[in-house]
């Protein structure tokens, strides 16, 4: 649960509030993905193993 | 509730501990992510709409990592992301994509609308202490 990134999240949109675009849609896909990755791992373990 | 905020502290330390704050601001950078997270327990039942309670609580911890920065003469950046940490919505992005894998949209949707709603609400008290410090500055600097 260390890795999972909400300050990236906050950051992404502070940034596209502010004014730079491009960079908060990359950070926040970016942040995204990483949480769609650690879900998927999550998830196929508890599938593989029944948790 | 002083269990609470010592939980919101020593995470706060290791996060600091993890993004290799100097090891003199860590105590008041994480003292930042405390107090957000007291003012967020405090007001969380007065506040009918969990988005303007998020703005106050943002707009909180970007005047207090603005005021340090001032003090301790480092950006505002380095106090404001451990103030930010005890309230970020990283679980419910978490939850919300593990709904998508696991065939539950209905706690996916929930979720995701959730993290949206923690997002914008705190970037947007963070933009409104950034835009009002930025005209602050204007002022003196044209002598308005």
């Amino acid at each position: 649960m260390l890795v999972i990134p909400g300050a990236a999240l906050t950051n992404a949109v502070r940034d596209m509030l502010v004014g730079h675009t491009i960079s908060g849609l990359l950070r926040m896909f970016e942040s995204l993905l990483l949480a769609l990755m650690l879900a998927i791992g999550f998830g196929s373990a508890i599938y593989l193993f029944g948790v | 509730m002083v269990g609470n905020l010592l939980t919101a502290l020593f995470s706060t330390v290791g996060y600091c501990l993890l993004m290799n704050v100097p090891v003199k601001k860590i105590i008041p950078a994480s003292v930042g992510g405390m107090l957000s997270w007291l003012l967020y327990l405090l007001l969380k039942d007065h506040v009918a709409s969990v988005f303007y309670l998020l703005v106050l609580v943002g707009a909180f911890a970007a005047t207090y990592s603005e005021i340090a920065a001032k003090l301790a003469k480092t950006p505002a950046t380095l106090f404001l992301l451990p103030a930010l940490i005890p309230l970020v919505p990283g679980g419910s992005a978490y939850y919300a994509m593990l709904g998508l894998v696991q065939n539950r949209f209905d706690d996916m949707r929930h979720y995701a609308l959730l993290t949206g709603q923690w997002a914008v609400g705190l970037a947007a008290g963070i933009c409104v202490v950034a835009v009002i410090r930025q005209i602050g500055q204007y002022m003196q600097r044209h002598g308005g």
